[in-house]
């Protein structure tokens, strides 16, 4: 890790560091045809900080994901990138204001190449237009150049350099995530958005991925906003959790309390061994049928309590 | 030699066509809408080049300048004004038919403009004649074959390497993930529509050129051809309009050409032939030849 990172920055001037944003979320609700999806949820993240919204699926962390990026406006809210109002801006603006995404489903476009994909990410960032760009101007080659040396840079930084020519179609899971997160990242993005990073992968890659969002944090300064069911990875990564349950903010806090926190013990991480006790005193059908439903994963709990 | 000169006739008008439907193609690519008014933007394109040079006396050069540069602005027009209210609401399926209505609208205007006259856009080629490998062949056709081509080639590398390019077709792949990187999928959808049309009024001069005798009504159901050209090469990909302009194109002139010997098609087959290879190839192959997706479940 350490080799890579001095090859990265001694060859790569051009990748320095930038200083995070800052977010602030306020009061966001939003409701789809009467359901509450978001109710109210505020929390802060610092400049340069690794932050994780964890909570059960349908918890509403991609409805959140989907406002900070423009693709859902908000019934009501604000959301502040340092001090631009992200909240009415289409997602390509979102893009431009600072905010970088990494998919969830990796979202590779399969038609191109791997190094083509990373240069759209800096689409928005060449001031060439429409024309010159075609007929290879002087301007628009020397940006071109530097574009694709900059993808270079931050392929070397995420050591996926050796994978620029391949077909984006061609690539294991593992690898479009990563490939995906680069994208991201050639979006010189002020705060990335990543959107369960490590789903999918193996112990050895979620490890990785783990070093390498420390390192994009640590290293480039970029704030990191992070959706992600491995709990080892949010606990070993993250300097603060906020806890959304059923589209409330239950906690925000540092990694160790969270894990002592008895809410969130009981709305998220303790479901599986409150189910468990659930089976052991009263191991109905019943209850193991609804505790094996993802979208209402502490239903047991809440029926133990009452 | 017979055949050659059909050959060399079919491959012209089909070069003519295959421009014509990419712009069909373009905005397909781009907004999902199945454009039945991009006909009507050709001749409303090429009746403006036609006017400027018949009725203000412009040059040529000049008149078709200008003429390609305002049907890009009436393209730009109907996506700003006609297609975004559809595109907000994802009802592209209703937009497409939305451009049937906005076809006869632009038809009927233009049915008045031009009434009863033969208006000619003053192109250099005349009727003029050239022999090809012993086949003759008209200067202003053989110019198209050689426009087009240079043209098809120009957009085929723009599309693949300019950054514009690929962020149009990122946009088409996956619109949601390419707004996402910064792609405006409001620029992407004018420049496509501007594209198109410049592309169709292009195709248009051409189209009126001889030995068409000028641009008159009748001309709407020839540019019609380029319908079943976008949809037999696949209305989703731009390889497949280039080989479903040409299909038309030979289809047109061997039909046209061997109609002596195909007197059970009757003498008037040739405008029907191409709805009839599209009728074969949507049955064998729904997404037409080289295209991925079904136009109707857009």
């Amino acid at each position: 890790m350490s080799v890579e990172h001095s090859v990265a920055t001694a060859e790569s001037p051009a990748l320095t560091p930038k200083a995070g944003a800052s977010l602030k979320v306020h009061d966001v609700t939003m409701r789809f045809s009467g359901v509450t999806v978001l109710d109210s949820v505020s929390f802060e993240v610092e400049p340069g900080t690794v932050h994780a919204i964890i909570g059960p699926n349908g918890a509403g962390k991609s409805t959140l994901f989907n406002v900070l990026s423009g693709i859902y406006k908000p019934s009501a809210g604000s959301v502040l990138l340092n001090d631009t109002q992200l909240i009415g801006l289409r997602p390509d603006k979102t893009v431009r204001a600072g905010v970088g995404r990494a998919f969830q489903n990796a979202s590779m476009f399969n038609s191109m190449t791997v190094e083509e994909n990373l240069l759209l990410g800096r689409h928005h960032l060449t001031k060439a237009n429409v024309l010159s760009i075609g007929f290879r101007l002087p301007r628009a080659s020397r940006e071109e150049q530097e574009s694709r040396d900059k993808i270079r840079a931050i392929a070397d930084f995420v050591g996926i350099s050796d994978l620029l020519d391949r077909d984006a179609s061609s690539l294991p899971y593992g690898e479009a995530k990563r490939v995906d997160l680069t994208r991201a990242l050639a979006t010189e993005p002020t705060l990335l958005l990543l959107d369960e990073p490590a789903a999918g992968m193996h112990t050895h890659e979620k490890a990785e991925m783990r070093d390498l969002i420390v390192r994009i944090s640590r290293e480039l300064g970029v704030t990191i906003l992070l959706v992600e069911h491995d709990m080892g990875l949010v606990m070993g990564a993250s300097d603060r959790i906020t806890v959304l349950n059923f589209g409330t903010v239950i906690t925000t806090d540092s990694p160790e309390a969270i894990r002592n926190d008895p809410r969130v013990i009981e709305a998220y991480l303790g479901h599986s061994s409150a189910r468990d006790q659930v089976n052991r005193t009263d191991d109905t059908p019943s209850d193991s049928s609804s505790a094996g439903d993802p979208d209402h994963p502490s239903h047991p709990d809440t029926t133990e309590e009452a | 030699m017979e055949l050659l000169g059909f050959t060399l006739n079919g491959l012209s008008s089909g070069a003519i066509y295959a421009l014509v439907a990419l712009g069909m193609v373009i905005v397909f690519k781009a907004t999902d809408v199945l454009n039945f008014a991009h006909p009507s933007v050709l001749i409303v394109g090429t009746y403006i080049i036609a006017m400027l040079h018949t009725g203000l006396g412009w040059p040529f050069w000049a008149s078709a300048a200008a003429g390609i540069l305002a049907s890009a602005v009436l393209g730009i027009l109907i996506e700003r004004l006609l297609i975004k209210p559809f595109s907000k609401r994802q009802e592209m399926v209703a937009a497409g038919i939305m451009t049937i209505g906005l076809s006869i609208v632009l038809d009927t205007i233009m049915q008045h403009q031009i009434g009863a006259r033969m208006m000619s856009t003053g192109d250099p080629w005349g009727n003029s004649t050239v022999q090809v490998l012993g086949a003759s062949m008209s200067v202003a056709r053989l110019t198209a074959l050689i426009v087009a081509a240079v043209l098809l080639l120009a957009f085929y590398i723009w599309l693949q390497r300019s950054d514009f390019g690929v962020g149009m077709r990122a946009a088409a792949d996956d619109p949601e993930t390419a707004a996402l990187m910064g792609v405006s999928l409001n620029k992407t959808s004018m420049v496509a529509w501007a594209l198109a049309a410049m592309l169709a009024t292009i195709g248009g001069i051409f189209l009126v050129s001889y030995p068409s005798a000028g641009l008159d009504v009748t001309v709407t159901s020839v540019v019609f051809n380029a319908i079943p050209a976008a949809v037999i090469g696949g209305m989703d990909s731009t390889t497949g309009a280039v080989v479903g302009g040409l299909i038309v194109g030979l289809t047109q002139a061997y039909v046209l050409g061997f109609q002596s010997s195909l007197t059970f098609l009757g003498n008037n087959f040739a405008p029907a032939a191409p709805y009839l290879i599209m009728l074969i190839v949507l049955m064998i192959r729904p997404a037409g030849l080289f295209g991925t997706k079904e136009v109707s479940r857009v």
